[in-house]
This record gives structure tokens, C-alpha cells and sequence, in this order.
């Protein structure tokens, strides 16, 4: 899992090129994710990258930033 | 018919230590309901208001938010509910629209308005027990509530519901719909929706218990599904959308709410791969697909959907042909009529005259909503003008363009649903500027967004925002619309 892939899934999710440019914003405060991209956001985790995060284990304070999540998901691997 | 504050009364003289209503871990019981209410009743006839002047009641989840709602109608007032997710412009927009005179608050309210603010938990303070006569109570054709929706014309419309047509909507819930006795209902809703009727009032009235979840629970899911555990819900009210995000978490079943044996879906399209992981999820449960607009009060039709029917149609019925309130007009356009009809939009009486027609006779709602006949079903089949339901809100897309044409930067624009797999997942736009981008997009986007917040919930702000030096026309020389959809096919 390269880092790069997570960036691109986060591009399709939530449609804006933004993510590369600045990969610390926060997903939830710019609009970009929503509970509902959230959700999608997990089945796409699963799909690409075969790692599965309950939505239990979600918490918005510390999976806000396409960097943090990057963080998230090596943690998990 | 059934008076819906005489059958809490009822219901809180039968048994007072009930819990009428929970939340997070607070509780409110049918005896403190009804005296908290008439309190509030009290407090607000002693301010000499003109009878069926509107109140607006600003807020979430708090039990004092349903102690003001009937609080204004045991006063002779229709309440407006405000949820606090919605900005400061809004409200403006509302209260002026209304003509409301006084704004009730079961939450802080961060901002200067027009109109006297009271807390409802400094009224209920005031020690009294005296009951409010029920001649005072809001009765008959008089207004009980009025939602305010999404609007073509760039403001909001507010839909007044009547006593009447609330007693009538109840009793048609009680009638169709397996509830046992001491249910608990859910609810899921912010009270601005009307979907949240759907599970506040056949609960109170039939005695039953309110089990709200906040918008925080629902922002940080472990919160939302342990509130979901330890609810002992019977009976499920929410969007498709919303069940949909639940279906996420694999445990979300019926081990986890083993009381759960109703479910109502209601506010959009409810897709039959939902209805089928639910189904081997809940074995035990009766789901049923309900339709109706906020005009209408609530619902008007449903159909309990089986296996067979999911097997049956690749799309799922909101309806019986049968049902004589339903009927489909030459171009396919659903009109609803009946005794929930609304009185109509307040204090608009053009666009009322508009989408309340008499047809035959009989006031009819023109609903706008497209459908078809197939097998003894209706179907529904899309919308004649530019609305949409996204993740079950409502709501017009010309409302937003002009909100977002309003803004200073901006010269034209057009709003366009996404859509994926047959479903609007998200909004975008399409923007001219006035002069062109000389930092970057981002910023602008970033500037916009904020800009728009201020006047629009944030499920009406449009996901991403593309510049562009014009809008493609058609031969018309109206906006190509069709051309910058293609632009959008993901």
C-alpha cells in the first residue's frame, strides 16, 4: 500500500484534486467528507486495500487529514 | 377523530412515570411532558400574542424541544421547528418570512435576531401546575406546525399542517402499521424534517416512548450505535440513506436491537439491495416502504415489501394502485388529495394557487413527483422540475444557484447533482466569476463555501466548485444543462 494510492482513493471520494496539493486539510471542516463519505470512505478502504476498519473504531479527530489517515491505515496493515 | 393533545393528555394521566422521551441518558416522563408544557403554554399566553401567531422553536434534540411544541399548541400557536444546524441567514429568512414573533430555544443561539428570545427551560422553571383549558388548544383547520423546505425561488416556503391534518395522518399510521403497545420509537430525524412526525406523534399520542439520536451520535458512529443498543427500539423511522450508513457496520443487526420489528423508510428512493441485507439482518422485522410530501403530511402510501415484491421489480412500489387519495395526472404527475392535504404555504399565496389545485372537485396537492402504473402498483419515476433528494434531504437546486449567484464573486452558476450507480451521491458547481481566478481555485472554493454557509444548511452547499469562463448554452439560450451533466458522467 503506497501512500500515493490512499491519496488517489481520497481524490475519487471526495472529488477534488485538493487532496494532493495539501494532504494535511481537514476532510471534515473544508466539506469534504461527511458521515456519509465516511461510510464510503471505509467500504473503499476494504475494497483497495483490503484492511478493515469497523466504523466503531472511527473517530473523526484523528482520521480528519489524507496524511492522518495514510497514518491510520499503515498502522493497520 | 383522534385530538392529538387530548390523547397524550390521556396518556400522561395513565401512566405519569412513563418515559415519554430519551435522549443521550436523559429522560422525560408523559407527567412532566404535560405539565412542562402547560408551563410554557402559560408563559407564552401571558405575552398577549395575536392567536396563531407562529412560534419558532430553535434547537435539537433536547426533551424541552417536544415540551415547546406543545407548549405552542396548547397556546393556539403553530409552532416552527428550527433545527440549530441551520445558519443564522436562514433563521433570518424564516423569521421574517413567518411573521413569528417569538423564538423558543432549547439550545444557546449564537446570534442577534429580530424577535424576543426565551429559553424554555426559564419557563418551565416558573413553579405552577394549572392546566391550560383545551379551548385554548390549537383545534380543527387551525395551524399546528409549519415546515419550512427548500424553494425554488431562492427562499425557503413554509408548509402549514393543520390539527386536522395531523389527527388524520396519525390515525392513518395507527390503522396500517403493526405498533405494539409500550413501543419505543426512533427517531432519527432532526425535527425540521417532517420525517420526524412520522415517529413524534403516533409515539406520544399512543402512550409509547421517543428514543432520539443527536446529530453527534451520528457523527461519531460508536456513540450512535451503542445509543442504538441500549435503545430498545421497536420501531425504526429513517431515510434509506440513513440505514444505508448503519449497514456499514457489520454488527448493526438484529442482535444488537433484538426488540426492532418494524421498519419505515420514507424521504426517497429506498433501493431493494437495502431492503435485502436488512432482511437477513432483522429475519423478524416488517419493513415498509413509505411516500409522501412535507405538503402532504408525511405519508400517504406505503407497501410492506416482501420477498416476492423485492424478486418481483427491480425498482420497489410506494404504493397500491387503490389507494383513492393517489392519482396520476395525463403527464404522469403524482396529485395527492385527502384529508392531510396542506392549507398551503404561508404567507405565499401564489405558489400555494400553483401546487394547490382543485381537480374534480376535490383540493388536490400537485406533488411534482413523476410515477407510473404497473402490476396494481405506483412507481415513482423522477421529478418535473429541478429538485432532488440527496441522502434523503430535500431540496431545489435553483435555491442554491441563487444563493451561490447572490455572492459577491460570482457572475452566473449552475448546480448539478452527481450521480453514481442510479443515485445523486453529492452536488456540483459550475462557476462564472466576475473576474477571473488570480489566486488559486482552492481559495476561491474555500472563500465560497464559507460565504454560502452562512445562508445555506450544509447539505445544500454543493461538494466541489468548478470555474468556468461561461456556461454552455443550448439552442434556446438557456443553460445546457444536458451538456454539463455529460461533463459529470464519472
Amino acid at each position: 500500500m503506497e501512500k500515493q494510492q490512499i491519496l488517489d482513493m481520497l481524490v475519487d471520494i471526495c472529488e477534488d484534486d485538493i487532496i494532493l496539493e495539501n494532504p494535511d486539510i481537514d476532510l471534515f471542516e473544508e466539506g469534504l467528507l461527511d458521515s456519509f463519505g465516511t461510510i464510503n470512505l471505509l467500504v473503499e478502504i476494504d475494497n483497495r486495500f483490503d484492511i478493515s476498519v469497523p466504523i466503531t473504531d472511527f473517530d473523526r479527530e484523528e482520521w480528519n487529514t489524507p496524511n492522518r489517515i495514510a497514518g491510520k491505515l499503515a498502522e493497520r496493515q | 377523530m383522534v385530538s392529538i393533545l387530548a390523547a397524550i393528555e390521556q396518556a400522561a394521566r395513565k401512566h405519569p412515570a412513563k418515559t415519554a422521551y430519551q435522549v443521550d441518558q436523559v429522560i422525560l416522563t408523559y407527567s412532566d411532558l404535560w405539565h412542562f408544557s402547560d408551563r410554557v403554554a402559560h408563559s407564552i399566553m401571558k405575552l398577549g400574542l395575536q392567536r396563531q401567531q407562529p412560534i419558532i422553536v430553535y434547537g435539537h434534540m433536547s426533551p424541552f424541544q417536544i415540551v415547546a411544541f406543545l407548549g405552542a399548541v396548547k397556546a393556539g400557536h403553530p409552532y416552527i421547528p428550527v433545527d440549530s444546524s441551520i445558519p443564522s441567514e436562514r433563521l433570518q429568512t424564516i423569521i421574517a418570512a413567518s411573521d413569528a414573533k417569538l423564538l423558543l430555544s432549547t439550545e444557546p443561539l449564537h446570534t442577534n435576531i429580530s424577535i424576543p428570545v426565551t429559553a424554555v427551560e426559564d419557563m418551565i422553571a416558573q413553579p405552577s401546575n394549572e392546566p391550560v383549558q383545551p379551548s385554548c388548544w390549537v383545534r380543527d383547520e387551525e395551524i399546528y406546525y409549519i415546515i419550512y423546505t427548500s424553494g425554488s425561488t431562492g427562499k425557503p416556503k413554509g408548509v402549514q399542517i393543520t390539527a386536522s391534518n395531523l389527527a388524520s395522518f396519525v390515525t392513518w399510521m395507527q390503522e396500517n402499521f403493526p405498533i405494539q403497545e409500550s413501543s419505543v420509537f426512533l427517531n432519527q430525524a432532526p425535527y425540521s424534517f417532517d420525517l420526524s412526525v412520522m415517529d413524534l406523534y403516533p409515539a406520544l399520542v399512543g402512550g409509547h416512548t421517543l428514543h432520539a439520536i443527536t446529530q453527534e451520535q451520528i457523527a461519531n458512529p460508536k456513540d450512535l450505535f451503542d445509543s442504538l443498543a441500549g435503545s430498545n427500539s421497536t420501531v425504526w423511522t429513517s431515510t434509506p440513506s440513513f440505514a444505508k450508513m448503519c449497514l456499514m457496520n457489520k454488527e448493526w443487526n438484529q442482535d444488537l436491537m433484538p426488540a426492532l420489528t418494524t421498519f419505515l423508510f420514507c424521504g426517497e428512493v429506498l433501493p431493494p439491495s437495502v431492503v435485502k441485507e436488512i432482511m437477513q439482518r432483522f429475519p423478524h422485522a416488517g419493513i415498509y416502504n413509505l411516500y409522501g410530501p412535507t405538503e402532504t403530511t408525511v405519508a400517504v402510501s406505503y407497501v410492506k415489501v416482501t420477498e416476492e415484491l423485492v424478486d418481483q421489480f427491480e425498482q420497489l412500489p410506494i404504493g397500491p394502485l387503490s389507494n383513492p387519495n393517489i392519482s396520476l395526472l395525463e403527464d404522469g404527475e403524482i396529485v395527492i388529495s385527502g384529508p392531510t392535504v396542506s392549507a398551503g404555504y404561508l404567507k405565499a399565496p401564489e405558489l400555494t394557487a400553483k401546487s394547490f389545485q382543485l381537480l374534480n372537485g376535490k383540493r388536490m396537492y400537485k406533488t411534482g413527483d413523476l410515477g407510473y402504473e404497473k402490476d396494481g402498483y405506483l412507481f415513482f419515476s423522477g421529478r418535473k422540475d429541478y429538485q432532488i433528494k440527496l441522502h434523503g434531504y430535500r431540496l431545489e437546486t435553483e435555491e442554491i444557484e441563487k444563493q451561490i449567484g447572490n455572492l459577491p464573486p460570482v457572475s452566473d452558476c449552475v448546480v448539478l447533482p452527481i450521480v453514481k450507480d442510479d443515485e445523486i451521491v453529492s452536488l456540483s458547481t459550475y462557476v462564472v466569476l466576475q473576474e477571473p481566478l488570480t489566486d488559486s481555485a482552492f481559495k476561491m472554493t474555500k472563500q465560497l463555501k464559507s460565504a454560502l454557509s452562512d445562508y445555506l444548511p450544509s447539505y445544500m452547499i454543493p461538494k466541489t466548485f468548478k470555474y468556468v469562463e461561461a456556461l454552455p448554452l443550448n439552442p434556446n439560450g438557456k443553460v445546457d444543462r444536458k451538456r454539463l451533466a455529460a461533463w459529470e458522467t464519472v
